[in-house]
């Protein structure tokens, strides 16, 4: 393994004692969980950064060349954006289900490492850099959106139930997280939109394949379709509660499965 | 000297005994001049709630005290002592620090983890600290008290989840809309406990007011409490949808509100989140309403049930709470013990005597020629010096400690030569 990569190994663990701690503090009322979690995403961050600037300048490649850094990429945008918002919005709860999946996603990352990857990507144009990157930014609006939901969802669940104490008590209002998931799904949307446009644009002008050749660039379509189909019936139909909530839940889940499947395949 | 808490709570008397022996706040300061007139104490404090009524004593002789003490409220009080007698209890030293920091933190109260203790206590301090009767020992007492039963609501859940049905609606509101401000509370018959649910939520910022009722001058009369307005009863389904939270208590033997009436008013609201609280019995709500996607509905025994268990977690909290006061007090009795003369003595004359070390050493070293003899004069001039100047302030102290309120001159001396920075 390279530097960087044991780096990265050691951002994992970073990120499976967060996950750990968030969770103690959400659902086993550990107190101090979540300050000892956020204090390891911190660190993890910054560690994450300097792994991929390492990588970024070792490759002469941007940090999203190849599956493994994309992925890495993703989750340090993910963590980040999160970080923002935890304090300001009062969102410590939420920390209990992106830690996990940021864990989730490294390591699968980690798992079938760099040599498995694929060889680094070539970005001959900077409409292709503009276009990855503003995806990648919406499918950070979009993984904010699918834990939120969750949140909604755990929220709703122990409402319907009457369990209304312990893990209740640290979840943020159903009104508050709906709003939440709808500004984190209107940003992420936005951005894809335009990434998708440019993708498109860039693929039938310039150098690189044409669209409907990448199972990527489809994927995220489809995705962009189902959040899409989300923000109409919202709007049209007034759609909230928890079907809504379930169509992000599911929509994101099988999107986030069949991208890893397709890019880490033998 | 030994600290001493005597009185009586909701435990140990009952109703009227506590409310004859309690002291109102502008009665306090009186009390406590008398207080200290009457009893062997050189500080005193009266913490008086609808639970409690409690005096905090420092005295060199607790036994004479507690007897003054009960004088001085069956004096006070106009009341013969036999009469609370039986129902007074009283703690000496580590036990009555522990005792308020018990007090102080909600363990000790009869709704466990309530917060307005800690601002009683506070208050309680306050009258004392304005009299004068707080000085050295019960001053860091009654604030390290506050300071512990802060520690006990922010590290622990003692005070968390509300106690009865009307403020846990209000919590469930608030987790479901988070702000209640521009919520409309709809209020289906005119019964006293829907009444006082939708006082809470109005208290919490909900603004509309709509009130329905077979009778149509008790839902206007009820309307006109909160200046609200009335919705006519035949009116409701079509009224419904602009209900975020709906109150019911009718007296109806049938249900009220059927899922079909609900189902349409969702539809009508573009389906944002409606919160039902049916504490009619029987129930005024169909339960098949709670199925319903963003409708929420609780009844009487699901509200009394989360009541229950925020109890039960608040009791699960207590032993939490019971180790920090263990730790505190024990902090307590080791800041208690810098007050005793002898370690006293001790950190002044190791300061002394490392001040005139360093001097020695930075005079020595500046002048290097001297030797010998030299050197053994200047070292005794300079201990004769230090003797000298420590001679008053030791004797002071040691005099100190044969008077009851010798600590609160050792006290002085610890702060007038900084001992507590330097340990």
């Amino acid at each position: 393994m390279k530097g960087h990569e044991w780096l990265l190994m050691l951002v994992l663990l970073a990120y499976l004692a967060a996950t750990m701690g968030y969770q103690a503090e959400i659902f086993f009322k550990v107190k101090g969980g979540a300050r000892g979690g956020r204090i390891l995403l911190l660190g993890a961050v910054v560690l994450q950064g300097i792994a991929l600037v390492g990588h970024t300048l070792a490759l002469r490649t941007a940090p999203f060349a190849n599956a493994f850094t994309a992925a890495n990429f993703f989750v340090w945008l993910l963590l980040v954006a999160f970080l923002l918002v935890e304090k300001p919005r009062r969102l410590t709860a939420l920390g209990a289900f992106v830690t996990p999946m940021a864990f989730f996603v490294s390591l699968v990352a980690f798992a079938v490492r760099m040599g498995r990857a694929g060889s680094p990507a070539r970005f001959d144009s900077p409409w292709l850099v503009v276009h990855v990157v503003l995806i990648g930014l919406g499918f950070v609006g979009l993984g904010l959106a699918f834990c939120l939901a969750l949140v909604y969802l755990t929220s709703e669940k122990m409402l319907k139930t009457k369990h209304v104490t312990g893990t209740f008590r640290y979840l943020p209002s159903l009104q508050i997280t709906d709003q939440l998931v709808l500004q984190s799904t209107t940003i992420g949307l936005a951005l894809m939109t335009v990434g998708l446009a440019i993708g498109f644009y860039g693929g039938m002008t310039h150098t690189f394949i044409a669209p409907w050749r990448d199972g990527r660039i489809l994927l995220s379509a489809f995705t962009w379709l189902l959040f899409a189909l989300y923000l109409c019936t919202r709007r049209l139909l007034g759609w909230q509660g928890s079907k809504a909530h379930w169509m992000i839940v599911a929509g994101f889940a099988v999107f986030v499965l069949t991208l890893m499947v397709y890019q880490f395949r033998p | 000297m030994h600290i001493l808490a005597l009185g009586l709570n909701h435990r140990t008397a009952p109703v009227d005994l506590r409310e004859r022996l309690a002291f109102a706040p502008s009665q306090v300061g009186e009390a406590l001049r008398r207080l200290m007139q009457q009893a062997p104490a050189t500080e005193a404090a009266i913490l008086s709630t609808c639970n409690r009524s409690e005096v905090y004593a420092v005295t060199s002789n607790h036994n004479a005290a507690v007897e003054r003490i009960k004088q001085f409220l069956a004096q006070f009080h106009n009341l013969p002592a036999e009469r609370f007698s039986p129902h007074l209890y009283h703690c000496l030293d580590d036990e009555s620090v522990k005792h308020l920091f018990r007090v102080a933190c909600g363990v000790d109260s009869m709704v466990v983890g309530e917060t307005q203790i800690l601002a009683q206590v506070k208050e309680a301090f306050d009258s004392a600290r304005a009299c004068g009767t707080v000085r050295v020992v019960l001053d860091e007492l009654f604030r390290r008290a506050l300071r512990v039963g802060k520690r006990a609501r922010t590290e622990t859940d003692i005070s968390k989840g509300a106690l009865s049905v009307s403020s846990a609606a209000v919590e469930l509101a608030k987790q479901i809309f988070g702000d209640l401000r521009g919520t409309n509370i709809l209020l289906l018959g005119a019964g006293k406990m829907s009444e006082l649910t939708a006082r809470y939520l109005v208290a919490q910022g909900a603004t509309a007011v709509f009130v329905t009722n077979r009778t149509y001058e008790r839902a206007a009369e009820l309307a006109r409490k909160f200046n609200g307005a009335t919705i006519a009863w035949d009116h409701l389904p079509q009224q419904l949808h602009r209900a975020d939270i709906v109150i019911s208590s009718t007296a109806a033997p049938h249900y009220v509100l059927r899922h079909d009436t609900v189902a349409a008013a969702m539809r009508a609201r573009r389906r944002r989140p409606m919160f039902l609280i049916d504490i009619a019995v029987p129930r005024d709500i169909e339960p098949s309403v709670n199925a319903l996607d963003n409708v929420f509905l609780f009844n009487i025994d699901d509200l009394e049930q989360v009541v229950a268990e925020n109890r039960r977690e608040r009791e699960k909290e207590v032993h939490k709470v019971e180790v920090m006061i263990a730790e505190e007090t024990g902090k307590f009795a080791q800041w208690l013990k810098t007050l005793e003369v002898t370690p006293t003595l001790k950190a002044l004359t190791q300061k002394a005597e490392q001040i005139r070390e360093a001097e020695l050493q930075a005079l020595f070293n500046r002048l290097p020629h001297l030797q010998g003899r030299d050197r053994e004069l200047i070292q005794a001039a300079l201990k004769a010096v230090v003797n000298k100047l420590l001679h008053d302030p030791l004797i002071t102290l040691r005099e100190a400690a044969q008077s009851d309120d010798g600590y609160l001159t050792i006290d002085v001396m610890r702060r007038a030569f900084k001992l507590d920075n330097d340990s």
